[in-house]
């Protein structure tokens, strides 16, 4: 399993993209990651973001499976979907994550 | 009350108005100034009445309430609409400045504790202090240089969030107020999202251009929307340290990022230099042409990346004509932003048009002033309408 977040805008307008691969962490690691998978929601059709507010950040949260099925959402700041703000938090500010600024 | 009488009344100022008057005035209290004022007004003459209903209207702590002040102004048989006419306020004292600690908190828990008030001296909280001096500074030039009374021209209250999040890597203006993390995320260096002025002035512009052009917050009006912060944001800067635009890095948010990623947010003379993987173009060839749509790499259709063109359009008619930039080219740019005539959908062709007519109005059709802004639209290849001349 993968994760993927990309967080674009704020006042620097910078992409930064973090992966987080599942094959790469340790039992403890991996349990934690999955549980907050699993307790996440991703909706086709985001929540009502709050657009349009200057400098705000907005996201898009992937997750691979090993079978190659992809979930994705992508929400404004402050519109995150159930369980979605855990799980780009443990993404973006853990330990684990490859990171990379940039738009592609 | 006709419109006349209170912009008469206003003109006189306060000075004639009884002591009592004059010493409520003085006082920043809360609650017990307004009633007391509307006794005055109700008991004087017409002119005591006259100066109390406009200092009512004015004062700080009822412009801070304008919401509240249903109730008053149906007293005196006004609608909230009749507080339109009233010019812009420049009191000596400029609006509330308050900071609050939201503590790590997220946006349900904005605004947080309140830890500074306008009269409070420092805290020793470097975020709380840095965030306070920079919406004044940032309030004192939009008084000083263009006569407009904070961010909504009217005294709106200027309040300001620190510790937002964990490590939170940004400053944003909600619409109501600032808001800024602490950084050391990765990104911005800890404690650097207030560290810098630029910053801070560059998020009270926001709100700037919410009460005035409304540049609609996508494609090339973002951008402009965007432009308008950064040049602004580096206008205070330039200001609060005398830089001349001739000598001037026009790097916006200098040495707050990570060294690693690089030495500023924003480059306006040089777009596109700023960081490692700063996209930013520096002319209309090198447009990224993203569109507008919630996949967040495309950043409402490029806000913050065409921002590249409209602010070196900016700085290479400042360096033009060297000196001060906020008093060559920033009263051009200001007088475009709040004056009434940019569209909220404007795009990057008719800013442009609007900022040379705009130049040749205030220095003259032909004027080197005139020249240098036209010179700046050239330089990132906007088309401009045919020059007269
Ligand atoms: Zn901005």
């Amino acid at each position: 399993m993968k994760v993927t977040v990309v967080r674009a805008g704020g006042v620097a307008g910078m992409v930064l993209t973090v992966e987080v691969d599942a094959g790469e962490l340790d039992a403890e690691a991996t349990a934690q990651l999955t549980g907050l998978v699993d307790a996440c929601e991703f909706p086709e059709t985001p929540p009502a973001a709050t657009k349009g507010r200057a400098d705000t950040f907005d996201y898009e949260l992937a997750v691979e499976r090993d079978d190659g099925a992809v979930r994705r959402t992508r929400f404004g700041q402050g519109a995150a979907p159930p369980g979605a703000d855990a799980l780009v938090a443990w993404v973006l500010d853990g330990p684990h994550g490859h990171r990379h600024v940039g738009r592609w | 009350m006709s419109q006349k009488s209170i912009a008469r009344v206003g003109r006189r100022g306060v000075s004639d108005v009884s002591g009592t008057l004059t010493a409520v005035i003085s006082c920043r209290c809360e609650i017990a100034p307004p009633s007391l004022l509307l006794r005055v007004a109700e008991r004087g003459g017409r002119e005591a009445r006259d100066a109390a209903l406009r200092t009512l209207l004015t004062s700080a702590a009822l412009r801070s309430r304008r919401t509240a002040l249903g109730a008053t102004l149906r007293r005196f048989g006004l609608s909230p609409a009749d507080l339109e006419f009233l010019p812009a306020q420049a009191p000596a004292t400029g609006p509330e400045n308050t900071v609050y600690d939201v503590a790590g908190g997220g946006e349900e828990a904005l605004p947080g504790r309140r830890v500074r008030g306008t009269d409070d001296p420092p805290t020793g909280d470097a975020a709380v202090d840095q965030a306070f001096d920079g919406a004044a500074t940032t309030a004192t030039f939009y008084r000083e240089v263009f006569g407009r009374d904070s961010v909504d021209g009217r005294g709106l209250d200027l309040v300001s969030s620190v510790h937002f999040g964990r490590r939170y890597d940004n400053a944003f203006w909600t619409g109501d107020q600032m808001v800024y993390g602490d950084g050391g995320g990765g990104v911005f260096v800890p404690g650097g999202l207030t560290r810098s002025l630029a910053v801070i002035a560059h998020e009270l512009t926001h709100g700037v251009t919410q009460f005035s052009a409304g540049l609609a917050y996508r494609g090339q009006s973002g951008a402009l929307n965007e432009s308008f912060s950064d040049v602004f944001g580096v206008l205070v800067e330039h200001r609060a340290g005398d830089v001349d635009a001739a000598s001037a890095s026009w790097l916006v948010g200098e040495g707050i990022l990570e060294p690693s990623l690089g030495g500023a947010l924003r480059n306006m003379i040089a777009p596109g230099t700023a960081y490692s993987g700063d996209d930013q173009p520096a002319d209309m060839d090198a447009y990224a042409d993203l569109p507008v749509d919630d996949d967040p790499r495309n950043d409402n259709g490029g806000v913050h990346i065409n921002s590249g063109i409209p602010n070196r359009a900016f700085a290479e008619a400042a360096r033009t004509l060297g000196g001060r930039a906020w008093e060559t080219v920033g009263p051009v740019w200001y007088e475009v932003l709040t004056g009434g005539r940019l569209a909220p959908t404007a795009d990057f062709a008719a800013c442009a048009a609007l900022t040379v007519r705009v130049a040749g109005e205030r220095y003259g059709e032909g004027s080197a002033q005139q020249d240098a802004v036209r010179g700046g639209w050239e330089a990132v290849k906007v088309r401009l309408p045919a020059d007269p001349r």
